[in-house]
């Protein structure tokens, strides 16, 4: 169990987390660590251990049983909710889309009140994401339910690093991909992790190893989250 | 291809003209094919009762449902989104709607002309009811169908409650609110002529046309009434549809 | 489609078999129309069963179309029924049915609120009267009293309302007025409801309403029962003038009303059972222009509707 660390260069910190389904066993029993800032977490574990309980802990999808969750050192639920969840962006496994073109799917978060805030991307900012996803032939106007379900995986993906988070939350985040499709999602999370310091924690089991990139590995099971090589 | 269709519906209407033409079927009870075009024709130029022509039939009973079907469909459609969206309103409203909603519309007849008086206003009521719970359950059961993960990509994405509302749960229920609209107008036009029986202030309406005819002894104008009635539900239903085609297309 | 044609021809047959045999004669009557007294009075006295007939209620109806209806279902063998609903069905060739005696004459009103300011037919210019169905002798009297007075039948809103429901209407104002049957007139009356505007006197004096009417295909069968009935329903009317007082209380039985609005309604009807040719031609002739049926030779019809002969052998003329 790594010690608990009270570091400003943590980005979350959890302190004797307890949490379990009710009416099922207890997925995590007094769980401390730390989530270093700019770091890339590949998360691994047997199936239903409670690597998507895991993430969905950090953007208060699920609320401890016990225990405190924080974020740059203040629990989540100092924050108001508005501020949270573009900070920390989880993106589901099932990649999900709304009935309309892939335009007003890029800019739903947008059209939401607690984001009003956030400054619209351009048009520029978009094009380029999308190319280095290799959705460079997707036009705007296209219905975002004709795509292919790994055309609509990357999709998402997009429109969430168009908030700006500080942390990414990736469950699965290239399952449906190809290898070539695959190794281009990986390259934009890397690059972003480098050159922007976004914190990726990723439930994955494909990486790439590309120097500068911190890389710490996560592994889920029996109740315990530990750090392994 | 497209004329086979029509075959069955040709050969019974020519079996059901000989079978009265041959007197074998009485046609005192059941007229002729050929006497119901007839009872038609009466029913527009001479009108059910004389005087009252069919086509102003038509509009007071296409009124008084669009009226019923308008005020269940302004109630039911906001009432079931809001029942699909919170459980503990479902909870609490369950058994009142469970209660009510086995009721047949005609048994509300006595209390609706006491409360509204014969007329307009009794009639759109009693439809008004019929056409109420199944767009109401509807709604709610296009709610409920949504898959869940659509609110939760909703929430990741920090959309308030009001945003989910409006922009993941209410399109995500449009498809059955049209389901319940068209079964909501069906059931709404079937309880018009029962409805109208009970009374019909200005003497218009196709179910005192038919009720008028059954007194004056013309069952041929009864069956072409029916008729009228019958192809007018289905216009209704057709028109619903179309309705639906291009909302659709316009949200794409 | 073929089940329907199916089912109607295996009834019709299986009513054809049904009164082949023995069984009850099948009676029907108006729901609390005082005119037909005689009706009830032969069942309560037994008059039916003195003349060797076994007869049975198989319908009560809220008004004369109905009971056609029934007769031209087949399931009424005699009625005692409104002339014009009668005349209706049979010159529209819905029901094969004939006039055998009368029941009454005169016995209705159109009534207006009381303290109304209708105070002639011609104030009824705009306002809604009830009748209890479209081709009833009520329907029938409205129009005809419209037409004497000169009142433009398209300035009277008619509504069809059944008569226990007409005084409720009355007095909330759903309706400026109604006619209808007695005792319903003056049951309105009783309770200081409603007032008279004109009684059928006033319309048409003397005029024919109830008659006694029987299926064709049961008369031919069973001329012995038809001959049976008539005569009990002679020896009723005949009861009906020399009891009062019982027949009195017989009427509130079967109307559930108070003796007062019995006897208030009694005095306006004339039970009587002789026939009348012309009252019958004036049916034929206004129901003709009003549109509601359509007959070629009105005399032919008459006298084909209208068979006198059976209570002529009763009464021994």
């Amino acid at each position: 169990m790594a010690k608990l660390k009270m570091d400003k260069t943590n980005i979350i910190d959890f302190s004797g987390v307890t949490f379990g389904f009710p009416e099922q066993a207890t997925l995590f029993t007094n769980l401390s660590l730390s989530i270093q800032k700019g770091a890339f977490y590949l998360i691994k574990g047997p199936s239903g251990a409670g690597k998507t309980t895991f993430l969905r802990l950090i953007n208060r999808l699920e609320e401890p049983v016990s225990g405190i969750i924080r974020f740059k050192g203040k629990p989540l639920d100092a924050y108001p909710p508005p501020q949270l969840r573009h900070s920390l962006l989880l993106i589901q496994q099932t990649p999900t889309v709304v009935d309309g073109s892939v335009e007003e799917n890029l800019l739903l978060p947008f059209s939401f009140k607690n984001n009003s805030h956030l400054k619209r991307p351009r048009q520029e900012k978009i094009e380029r994401l999308l190319a280095e996803i290799h959705l460079q032939d997707v036009r705007m106007n296209d219905h975002a339910m004709t795509l292919s379900v790994g055309q609509i995986q990357r999709l998402c993906l997009v429109r969430g690093l168009l908030l700006s988070p500080e942390i990414l939350l990736l469950d699965e985040p290239t399952s449906a991909l190809d290898r070539e499709s695959a190794f281009a999602v990986t390259t934009l999370l890397e690059r972003l992790n480098v050159e922007s310091g976004l914190t990726v924690l990723a439930v994955t089991h494909k990486k790439q190893d590309r120097g500068n990139v911190t890389y710490r590995g996560l592994e889920v099971h029996h109740g315990h989250v530990e750090e392994c090589p | 291809m497209k004329l086979d269709r029509y075959i069955l519906l040709l050969i019974l209407l020519i079996l059901w003209q000989v079978l009265c033409s041959l007197e074998i079927i009485p046609t005192n009870l059941l007229p002729s094919p050929f006497h119901i075009i007839l009872g038609l024709k009466d029913l527009l130029i001479i009108g059910m009762p004389p005087g009252h022509f069919l086509p102003n039939h038509i509009l007071y009973s296409l009124y008084r449902v669009t009226l019923g079907f308008l005020a269940a469909a302004l109630l039911g459609i906001p009432l079931g989104l809001l029942l699909g969206w919170s459980p503990r309103l479902r909870r609490i409203t369950n058994p009142l709607v469970e209660l009510v909603r086995p009721i047949p519309p005609l048994a509300w007849i006595p209390i609706a002309i006491l409360w509204f008086g014969i007329g307009m206003k009794s009639a759109a009521f009693i439809i008004f009811l019929g056409a109420f719970f199944p767009i109401l359950l509807n709604t709610v059961s296009g709610v409920l169908t949504i898959d869940p993960i659509y609110f939760e990509v909703a929430q990741t994405l920090n959309a308030k409650r009001k945003d989910i509302f409006f922009k993941v749960l209410v399109p995500g229920a449009v498809p059955s609110i049209f389901v319940g609209l068209r079964i909501g107008v069906g059931i709404g036009w079937m309880t018009l002529v029962a409805a109208e029986f009970t009374g019909v202030r200005t003497g218009y309406g196709l179910g005192y046309m038919i009720m008028t005819a059954r007194d004056i002894q013309r069952p041929d104008e009864i069956l072409a009434g029916m008729l009228v009635i019958g192809l007018i539900g289905y216009l209704i239903n057709g028109g619903l549809r179309l309705c639906e085609k291009k909302i659709v297309r316009w949200r794409n | 489609m073929l089940t329907i044609c199916f089912s109607i021809l295996f009834s019709l047959q299986m009513q054809d078999m049904v009164r082949g045999e023995e069984k009850p004669i099948r009676i029907g009557y108006l729901q609390s129309d005082i005119h037909q007294l005689a009706c009830w009075v032969a069942m309560e006295k037994g008059f039916y069963r003195k003349n060797g007939v076994d007869a049975k209620v198989a319908g009560i109806f809220r008004a004369g179309p109905e009971e056609m209806s029934a007769f031209a279902a087949g399931a009424l063998d005699m009625g005692y029924v409104g002339e014009a609903p009668a005349t209706t069905a049979v010159a529209n060739r819905v029901a094969k049915a004939t006039v055998l005696a009368q029941v009454n004459t005169e016995g209705s009103a159109i009534m207006v609120k009381k303290g109304s300011p209708i105070k002639k037919p011609a104030d009824l210019a705009g306002k809604t009267v009830a009748i209890p169905g479209h081709s009833t002798v009520q329907d029938f009297l409205l129009q005809k009293a419209l037409y004497k007075f000169k009142v433009d039948p398209k300035m009277v809103n008619t509504i069809v309302l059944k008569p226990p429901e007409m005084i409720g209407a009355l007095k909330t104002g759903q309706i400026d007025g109604f006619i209808a049957w007695e005792p319903y007139p003056a049951k309105a009356q009783t309770m200081g409801v409603g007032e008279v505007l004109l009684t059928s006197n006033q319309i048409w004096k003397n005029h024919p309403c109830c008659v006694l009417v029987s299926d064709d295909g049961f008369r031919h069968l069973h001329p012995k029962n038809v001959e049976g009935l008539v005569k009990a329903h002679v020896q009723a009317t005949d009861f009906i003038h020399e009891f009062p007082d019982e027949a009195v209380k017989i009427g509130m039985k079967y109307t559930g009303m108070d003796e007062e609005t019995v006897r208030t309604a009694m005095k306006n009807v004339n039970y009587t059972y002789e026939l009348s040719i012309d009252g019958e031609t004036e049916y034929v002739d206004f129901l003709s222009r009003l549109k509601y049926i359509d007959v070629p030779h009105a005399e032919t019809f008459v006298n084909r509707f209208i068979d006198p002969k059976v209570l002529e052998k009763v009464v021994g003329k």
